[in-house]
């Protein structure tokens, strides 16, 4: 019989041959090299796997419903979503206390139960931008950084101030080359690390800005 | 490795590495808690019957090329028996400003607006369908692959982003690649239909006038081809000039996307996504370019 039957068995009548197939893709997927960090998490991740296809069965047989293939990649699909779900949630708590304002304001706007899904954008936007700032801080001298927090000033006295006791030394002409080279390195270290220009962007306005308030206090 | 980088790992799993036979390894030991997941199943078996399902707009679909999932969602109809159709994907994480978000019967999918191709209709009989996006969300979709919408909803769609090393612009090139032999489309059936090759134009302005020119050069010339405008038919023929490269294999690009031919014929014809009257045929050529493959 075809993995794809056995495992429409298992879903429509709890099929023994099925269960394990789909604890065989299960197990496969989880082994890879990039789901590493989930590994001692299997056990639950699994449990989740099956109780997923259990809540949704019906929906699943429906639209397989006389096809001759394609349920092991479908079911590949679910894990990897799961999989990718655990590896985010694995990372949410440690960036919630940092402010940023959500891309989701309207509660109401997606059902419960699909909400993480599409949150993943938003969660991959701020761990995104939580790496930009650790890769400009690991980047960037004392001086750079203070250059950085000019150019993010943007009330023109505080500006003012900031030219006249962290850059007294220097021309305003002078200042504006190492304005422009800095950009120039900060967009080097953006393409050498893949960084999208959301992420960049939130770490610019919530997280940089707000250590530079910190630090030049 | 960042989270993003495993993510992107694993789409490139999906689609460069055929999966292994999941049937070995078969007589395994059940415990106690497997045979108790089982027993659910068991206890609570259902007869599944779908209803007869007309290829309507909005209707979404999956099928499979190779072992690659692919979602789809029908847009449009081309003309009878053939649909136009927008790639759509489950790698919401990967995802960017111009994917749209959608949920169908519990399933989140991305719609990759700009990622459209061509469909006949036992295809699409021949694919599971999911569902059917809402009206609204439809309306969006239209209203943004049109121009009339700039920007897709926050919080409906995915992470800005152009910079070309991303992630997010590397896995728009690999969703592209997927679907590419659908977009170069042959009507072997239809003589005056040969060599068709849809390019959506939407998104670059360069290519267009920016306010209709009352006299405009109908042909414009490449290094190895002629443009020429055929407004009747909603298209512009392009004529290779250099016959050492015809009937040889290249890759055709155009406005920065790779078009493989088998065989060059003598004329190929492109359709524009946007109207072939807006189109600066000048600023067009500059941007096809022919490359023979060795």
């Amino acid at each position: 019989m075809s993995t794809h039957k056995e495992i429409y068995l298992f879903l429509l009548e709890g099929n023994e041959r099925g269960y394990i197939i789909v604890r065989n893709i299960f197990t496969k997927q989880i082994n890879k090299s990039f789901y590493y960090n989930l590994k001692d998490k299997e056990e639950d991740l699994f449990s989740e796997v099956v109780l997923r296809l259990y809540e949704k069965k019906e929906h699943i047989l429906t639209i397989f419903e006389g096809k001759e293939e394609g349920l092991a990649s479908y079911i590949r699909t679910m894990i990897k979503n799961i999989l990718n779900d655990a590896l985010l949630s694995m990372s949410k708590n440690p960036i919630d206390n940092i402010y940023i304002d959500s891309r989701y304001e309207d509660e109401g706007a997606v059902p419960d139960e699909e909400r993480f899904r599409v949150e993943a954008v938003d969660v991959i936007a701020r761990l995104e931008a939580k790496e930009v700032m650790m890769k400009f801080e690991s980047n960037l001298r004392e001086e750079d950084f203070k250059l950085l927090c000019y150019m993010l000033e943007n009330k023109v006295d505080d500006k003012d101030k900031m030219e006249k006791t962290l850059f007294k030394d220097i021309s305003k002409d002078a200042l504006y080359k190492r304005v422009e080279r800095l950009k120039k390195k900060l967009s080097q270290i953006v393409q050498e690390n893949n960084f999208s220009e959301e992420a960049v962007g939130l770490c610019l306005q919530y997280i940089a800005y707000k250590k530079c308030r910190e630090v030049l206090k | 490795m960042r989270i993003i980088e495993a993510i992107f790992q694993s789409y490139l799993d999906e689609i460069e590495n055929t999966p292994y036979e999941e049937n070995d390894n078969i007589d395994i030991n059940l415990t106690e808690k497997d045979k108790g997941l089982i027993d659910m199943f068991k206890k609570s078996a259902i007869v599944p019957k779908q209803d007869r399902i007309t290829i309507d707009k909005g209707n979404i679909y999956l099928t499979f090329k190779n072992h690659i999932p692919i979602y789809y969602v029908v847009y449009e109809v081309f003309e009878e028996g053939i649909f136009e159709v927008l790639k759509a994907t489950t790698w919401i994480e990967l995802t960017n400003h111009e994917d749209y978000i959608v949920s169908v019967n519990g399933e989140t999918l991305a719609i990759e607006i700009w990622n459209n191709f061509y469909l006949k209709e036992d295809d699409i009989k021949n694919s599971v369908f999911i569902g059917k996006i809402l009206e609204e969300d439809m309306e969006i979709i239209k209203s943004y692959k049109s121009g009339l919408i700039e920007e897709l909803p926050l919080g409906k769609r995915g992470v800005y982003s152009i910079n070309p090393a991303s992630y997010q612009q590397l896995f728009h090139k690999k969703e592209s690649e997927i679907v590419r032999e659908y977009k170069f489309f042959v009507f072997e059936e239809d003589e005056n239909w040969g060599n068709v090759i849809f390019v959506d134009t939407t998104k670059h302005d360069d290519i267009k006038f920016a306010l209709a020119a009352s006299v405009e050069k109908t042909t414009a010339r490449g290094d190895v081809f002629v443009l020429e405008k055929d407004v009747e038919n909603k298209l512009i023929a392009m004529h290779i000039l250099e016959e050492e490269l015809l009937n040889k294999s290249v890759v055709l690009k155009i406005l920065g996307e790779d078009y493989k031919i088998e065989e060059l014929p003598d004329t190929i014809y492109i359709q524009p996504s946007d109207n072939v009257e807006n189109i600066d045929l000048e600023e067009f050529a500059k941007n096809i370019s022919i490359e023979v493959i060795q």
